[in-house]
Order: structure tokens, then sequence, then C-alpha cells
């Protein structure tokens, strides 16, 4: 129980790049800034994946970053939770069949939450974010 | 007996500046959000990250022992509680530190150090090579910082009316004429600097720089481990807290039963300045930070010193 609530109230993000074009990214970003303010629900932007409980990935996966994907799933500990950013991390977008490109992210990890749009909006960020941490407080 | 053991779990040291602790940091990152016009996250956060840190997974590097991974922050947390319980805090109910030490000055001042030899030795002994760039860069800090720091000390130390004392009760106490007055005015934006650097924030946050080196010694550590980390740094804070309010504030002028009160209610004045502090700079380069302490504060402390010792004699 008071498990769920250290959960529910302090869920750390970080932020993974699989080849985007770095606009979810800035829209992330902009997701810690004054009008978003995610700090309130007690997330933190941290920098190294074993501090983190729920990893945003955006981009679609190309050939280079899939192993670089993978590696860090591991070194996420659990219990630990997916997001999947903008249109490219859910079905590869306008890259898809393409030469250098894997697949989307749900592919290779288990994805929780899907956030769409190219780039996908901070609100829409924001709703994903909260889903993500209702299944991160259950543990699972 | 008893009563020491008391006082290194409960009352100055562990659990009491757990609590305290905890506040300062999360009041600290609350008005930097407001500085920023951001809400911030509340005045419970600290306790609702240890809360989470606790029930995650532990992943130890393939090539680290599992003993020096959970050894060092297990140290850390230890050595500060019982720096913490050295602190003479006069209550008029409880009477848990009654014991007196003629040096207390400088064994809480050397351990409360612990922990951030900890802290660098946990970045060499996870062979991660972030690890031990961010804890050669603390290990460089640490040298500039303390030269000023100690040297403050001894001055204070040299300024009180009769023979020079480390105790920290007598320097509280008999630290009121006018060179000493004198020297604390001049002293406070050095101890503020040191407590910066020394708390990592946001000038002097080279070691752990997460943009740069992902947090640099901590980027190995998960769930517990981490958890007590975050522990001990939340006990530096109240450590340096009350060293502000010993060494240069007048705190025992005031009535016995407010002392308690006054001294928390400092340490949220000194955890509200050091945000200021933190959101309105940058990050600096770690040669910088090392001029910034070897060209202004290393000088004026030395001459600090001169003066108290030449006034004293």
């Amino acid at each position: 129980m008071i498990f769920k609530i250290g959960r529910s109230k302090s869920p750390w993000l970080f932020h993974l790049n699989t080849g985007s074009c770095n606009g979810c990214d800035i829209e992330i970003i902009a997701l810690f800034a004054s009008r978003y303010d995610v700090e309130r629900l007690g997330c933190k932007l941290v920098g190294s994946p074993k501090h983190a409980d729920i990893c945003l990935v955006t981009g679609p996966v190309t050939a280079r970053s899939k192993e670089p994907l993978l590696r860090i799933y591991d070194m996420l500990p659990n219990p630990k939770v997916v997001v999947c950013v903008g249109t490219c991390s859910i079905s590869s977008g306008v890259f898809t069949d393409g030469y250098s490109i894997v697949g989307p992210a749900h592919k290779l990890i288990p994805v929780t939450a899907y956030v769409g749009g190219c780039s996908a909006h901070p609100k829409n960020i924001f709703l994903g974010l909260q889903k993500a941490i209702e299944v991160f407080k259950e543990g699972r | 007996m008893i009563s020491y053991i008391l006082s290194i779990l409960i009352f100055p040291g562990f659990l009491f500046s757990f609590l305290l602790g905890g506040l300062m940091d999360s009041f600290r990152r609350k008005l930097k959000a407001k500085m920023q016009l951001r809400i911030g996250p509340p005045l419970t956060q600290g306790f609702y990250d240890i809360i989470k840190l606790f029930s995650k997974e532990t992943l130890i590097p393939e090539n680290m022992p599992w003993v020096l991974y959970f050894i060092p922050p297990i140290i850390g947390v230890v050595s500060i509680s019982i720096a913490l319980s050295l602190f003479p805090i006069p209550l008029p109910f409880v009477k848990f530190n009654s014991h007196k030490i003629p040096f207390d000055l400088i064994v809480i001042f050397y351990l409360s150090e612990v922990p951030t030899i900890c802290y660098l030795l946990f970045g060499y002994f996870t062979n991660s090579i972030f690890g031990q760039i961010g804890a050669s860069r603390k290990a460089q800090l640490l040298f500039a910082y303390n030269v000023p720091m100690i040297l403050i000390i001894t001055a204070l130390a040299f300024s009180v009316n009769g023979s020079p004392t480390f105790n920290l009760f007598d320097l509280a106490t008999k630290g009121l004429n006018t060179t000493s007055i004198f020297l604390k005015i001049i002293f406070i934006p050095i101890f503020i600097l040191c407590s910066l650097a020394k708390l990592k924030l946001n000038p002097f946050s080279i070691p752990n720089a997460e943009q740069e080196i992902l947090e640099g010694p901590m980027v190995e550590a998960s769930g517990p481990a981490l958890a007590l980390f975050e522990i001990s740094h939340f006990m530096e804070w109240v450590i340096l807290g009350f060293l502000f309010s010993y060494l240069f504030l007048p705190i025992f002028i005031i009535p016995t039963n407010l002392i308690l009160i006054s001294i928390i209610l400092i340490c949220f004045v000194f955890a509200s300045l050091l945000s200021l502090l933190e959101a309105a700079t940058a990050r600096i380069e770690l040669s910088q930070a090392i001029n910034i302490f070897v060209k202004f504060t290393w000088p004026i402390s030395i001459l600090g010193l001169l003066l108290a010792f030449f006034t004293h004699v």
C-alpha cells in the first residue's frame, strides 16, 4: 500500500531517442517548463536509465538504435513502464519500410501507452504519462 | 549508553534529520519551481521518492561485488547519523545528548565528509566511465571547498573569548565579541559557497551533471542503494543548516524552549538562500569552480584566520 503511494507520486522519467527528428523531444522538454510542469506530479527527468521508472521512447527504431533500445530496456529496474511518444514510435510513420528501420518500438519491447501526433502535443504526452503512472503504481 | 544510541537513531540523529532534511530538500525544489513560474512538487516529495526507491529492483553491475555496492551507502548514512548525534541541542524535556566532547566540531566535520568519500568511492567501484569521471571531479572539488571550510572554522575557534575552542557549544556561546562578529559576517558568503559545492547544487553541480555524465558516480546506483544515498544527502542538508545556525547566528541568546524551533527555521532560511542561488546560476566548468575557490575564498579565509589569531593573542 505504502509502496503504491510512493510509486504513484514519484515516477522518474528517462527520455530515449531512437531515431526521432527531435520534434517530440522538444515537446517532452516543454512538459517540464512552466505551462505543463510535470514536476508537480513528482516527475523528474533523470540521466541514468537505472534510476528511471518510465521510459519515453521517441522516433522509429533504426537499425543503429535497436541494440541500445534493448540494452536500456534491460537496464530499467522493475517495475518499469514504456511510453511511445509520437507517430513514428507508434507505427514508424513516414519511415515505414525504410531500409534502415527495424520497426516501431512495440515489435522489440513491451509498450504500455502510446501518444499520437506528429509531433505529439505536450497535453497528450501529459495524459499518456498519467496512464503510465496508473500502470506503474500497480507495480506491473 | 541508551541515551547515546537514542541520540544516534532518533533525535538529532537518523530519524529527525531524515524528516527535516527531506522537508528541506523538497522545500528547495518547490521554491526553485516557484522562481521559474512553475507549481513544483509537494513538500513531501523527498519521502515519496525514498519510498518508491525502496520498492524498486536493485541492478548490480556484472563486474562489481554486491558487498561494494551496498557498503558505501550504509557507511555514509551511519557516519552522518553519528555526526548529527554530537550536536548540542539544549531541550527542556529530553536529555538525549548530555554528553560533551571537547573537540566535537572536528569530529562532526570529518564524519560529515564520510558520505562524500563513500559517494566518490562508489563511483570508482562501479567501473563505469561516467562514474569515474564524476568521482574524479568530486575529488578535485572536495579539496577546493574543504580548505576554506576548515580555515573559517579554525578562525572562528580562535576568535572566541578566552582560550581557542573547537567545542561547538562553547563556540556558539562565547563567540560574541567584535572580532568574531566581524569575521562571521565576512565568512557567511564563503560558507554558503562551500555548502553549494558540498550539496552538489547548481553552480557547482559538476560531479553529478545529469546531461553530461548521467549523474556521475550515481550512474549505476538503483533501488535501495540510491535511496540510501538520497537519505545521506538529506542529512547533509541538515548538518550544514545546523552548522550555519551554530557558527554564524547567536541562537543561544534566546530562551531554551525556542532554540530547537529557531534552528529549524534557520535551516529553512538556509535552504531558501541556497535555492535562490541555485535558480539564479547555471553549471560552471570544474576549472572555473576551482578558480573561484582558490582566488577568492582561500585568501579571504586565510586573512580572516590571521586576523583572528593576532587579535586573540
